[in-house]
């Protein structure tokens, strides 16, 4: 079986590729199966100029003739490609952090999408919120991470569970010692009011926001509720004192799962990279066991990517994060999920595992749409 | 980009969206739509008035002629079809160095023929789609490039499901457009001709309740699919012909529901009507002579809790 998979560079988050791509190759490894199961990739640079990302699909399904295509893309850039896709009627396996999601559920049937769920783990965080009974809230984010819709996942989640947003803070500065948020400690002592914070960033500001915060006047009354990213070690791990304010959020996966296929996730990454998996090695992993299952289930024939697809709904994958499952209505790999809280006064990290929310997330993606998206985009593949 | 001229078939409001995109983004070299659609030709010139592109009013016999001209004096490079009741023939279609391409709403070869979002609501379908195919000598046959299906909402009529299919036509032509800006051969895919399906435009039997055979959902389904073209769907009282333009159905079975299409309650909020199958509908607005009523009012025309619908 022949893989063709379509791979970006970032600037956040440098060594994301690398573990990507070491990540499947591990899983396939330690499967036996990186004999039978070659891959062939194709840079895309950042992944966000979509006549290179259409060359370079269209070499590897008309030149290479690969079985079937793997993207780490993001949502809009993909929309380029599925008139291709279509034609080749091949299975694709879209990969992203899943900070995005499409405006349309309804799946082009041979698109399959692996995510870290970001949006919806933001939507759920956004709900939890009101139900955490403070329902007047500020949002606080920075201008790369609103290009995303993970934002507006929060918001709405927020929102359509009775909560009101009063602020909303954009930061644009530098992410080094120069990052302040004046501006927004300004609006909250103004403001003597007990709020809770709705945050997105990625880990790096994440923590200069985290550092900048604890040291506010009424940091003590302050709940953050944030996403995935902001619960990521290298967020976290950078503040020196306790946190003053309580912060909750969702993670798709914590690496002290205690389950067999997280077991041997860890070792054998640690054994083969010398390395601790991330969460790109983890969507690498999982990409590994998704062809897995191709090549188990089908013998040599792989043509029709919707009947691969339609397989692939009636299992079940044996993730770190859990057990796995392609939901058909939507082509989307859901998996259970992790809630975290850190209390306020204290620097620990609660992490509680959770089954697959599908009562929620039948409900995230069964929300009307509105129609109306923003004209600031981002397509980098930071997330 | 600005340099891909483009002429744009038409003769629903299907084609707006798109339109207003085309113009927007200065890629609309001309439009043409049949004599015979006024409200659009009126529609159009609003939107296109003061942007100097011209509107071809296309008369049935010299149709073919007028837009061969249209396109060589306009020096248009791409065709889009959306909505158009007249067969083009290759001497038009193969006129434009990238082509011609019909924007179909409804998914291809399921939903070939003049009204698909007729068609898939009164179908009962979960979801309806649009089409973005090259153009041949067949009716809706030609490779599809793209197709995307969307959500049919419980709340859909057929205005608001052309609305929204019109917004996806808008982002798969955008779509098209990057492609052949990529100056690429446009990738397609034939379509499974053991699949394909014909729908003729709807006659006046495609229209009428048969309240003897047809149960709630094919009813609300009816009613859905025939507001707002058509005032609703085509019933009969008390020997007066009256369309139902909006109703929902009732939950539950219940013993007492007599034979279908009597009326078993007529409140301020609705007219109650037996189904087949144990089952009602409360209709809310109606069509009739007298004009567009809320259902209570066909008390005022005599009608009592009792009396039966039939069909015409």
């Amino acid at each position: 079986m022949k893989i063709g998979i379509l791979y970006p560079r970032s600037n956040a988050h440098p060594g994301m590729m690398m573990d990507f791509m070491d990540g499947i190759k591990t899983a396939l490894k330690q499967q036996q199966l990186n004999e039978h199961i070659r891959l062939v990739s194709e840079s895309v640079g950042l992944g966000g100029q979509e006549k290179e990302v259409y060359e370079k699909a269209e070499k590897l399904l008309m030149l290479e003739g690969v079985d079937i295509l793997v993207g780490y893309l993001d949502l809009r850039v993909m929309e380029i490609l599925k008139p291709l896709l279509y034609a080749s009627g091949k299975l694709v396996v879209v990969v992203n952090p899943g900070a995005n999601y499409p405006q349309n559920w309804v799946p082009q049937q041979n698109i399959i999408n692996l995510t870290l769920q970001h949006s919806f783990l933001c939507w759920l965080s956004g709900k939890r919120a009101t139900q955490l009974i403070k329902t007047n809230a500020v949002t606080a984010t920075s201008f790369y991470d609103c290009g995303y819709l993970h934002t507006a996942a929060m918001v709405k989640g927020f929102i359509r569970s009775g909560g009101e947003i009063k602020y909303n803070y954009v930061n644009n500065q530098r992410y080094d010692n120069t990052f302040e948020i004046k501006q927004l400690t300004e609006y909250l002592s103004q403001e003597k009011q007990l709020y809770s914070l709705l945050c997105v960033f990625d880990s790096l500001p994440a923590s200069l926001f985290y550092a900048q915060l604890n040291t506010f006047d009424d940091a003590g009354s302050l709940q953050l509720f944030v996403s995935p990213m902001m619960l990521e070690k290298e967020a976290l791990e950078k503040i020196a004192d306790k946190y003053q304010f309580s912060i909750v959020g969702y993670i798709p996966w914590h690496s002290s799962a205690e389950n067999i296929s997280n077991q041997e996730f860890i070792e054998s990454y640690q054994q083969q990279t010398n390395r601790t998996p991330t969460i790109f090695s983890l969507l690498g992993w999982e990409t590994g066991f998704i062809l897995q299952e191709i090549y188990l289930q089908n013998d040599g024939q792989y043509t029709d990517g919707i009947e691969l697809a339609g397989k692939l709904a009636k299992v079940k994958i044996n993730s770190p994060r859990g057990e796995m499952k392609l939901d058909p209505e939507t082509n989307y790999f859901i998996a259970p999920i992790c809630r975290c809280s850190v209390k306020s006064n204290s620097d620990k990290l609660t992490v509680e595992y959770i089954a697959p929310p599908e009562k929620e997330w039948a409900e995230f993606v069964g929300e009307p749409l509105d129609g109306v998206s923003s004209g600031w985009t981002n397509t980098y593949l930071c997330y | 980009m600005n340099e891909l001229k483009i002429i744009l078939l038409c003769s629903t409001r299907f084609a707006l969206p798109v339109l207003r995109e085309l113009a927007f983004f200065n890629m609309l070299a001309v439009v043409a739509i049949p004599r015979f659609s006024d409200e659009l030709i009126e529609n159009v010139e609003m939107v296109l008035a003061e942007t100097g592109i011209p509107i071809i009013k296309l008369n049935k016999e010299t149709f073919a002629v007028q837009l061969q001209e249209a396109i060589e004096a306009n020096h248009v490079k791409l065709g889009l079809v959306m909505t158009f009741p007249y067969k083009i023939p290759s001497s038009v279609y193969d006129l434009p160095v990238n082509g011609f391409f019909n924007i179909h709403p409804g998914p291809l070869p399921q939903y070939r023929g003049a009204d698909p979002v007729f068609h898939q609501l009164k179908n009962q379908e979960k979801q309806a789609g649009v089409s973005v195919h090259k153009l041949d000598e067949g009716i809706d046959a030609g490779p599809v490039v793209i197709s995307e299906m969307m959500r049919i909402e419980p709340s859909d009529t057929y205005g608001l499901l052309t609305t929204r299919l019109s917004n996806l036509a808008a982002k798969l032509t955008g779509i098209l457009i990057k492609l052949v800006s990529f100056n690429i051969s446009i990738p397609s895919r034939p379509q499974d001709e053991t699949k394909a399906r014909y729908y003729k435009k709807q006659q006046a039997k495609d229209i009428v309740i048969d309240w003897q055979t047809m149960d709630a959902d094919s009813i609300i389904a009816l009613i859905n699919a025939c507001n707002p073209w058509n005032k609703g769907a085509v019933t009969k009282i008390n020997q007066q012909i009256i369309r139902l333009i909006h109703a929902e159905k009732l939950p539950g079975e219940t013993a007492d529901y007599k034979d279908p299409g009597h009326i078993l309650d007529i409140e301020d909020n609705g007219i109650t009507i037996s189904t087949i199958r144990n089952g009602a509908i409360k209709v809310i607005i109606i069509y009739a002579d007298e004009g567009f009523l809320m259902a209570k009012n066909l008390k005022k025309l005599g009608v009592v809790p009792g009396n039966r619908f039939e069909m015409i």
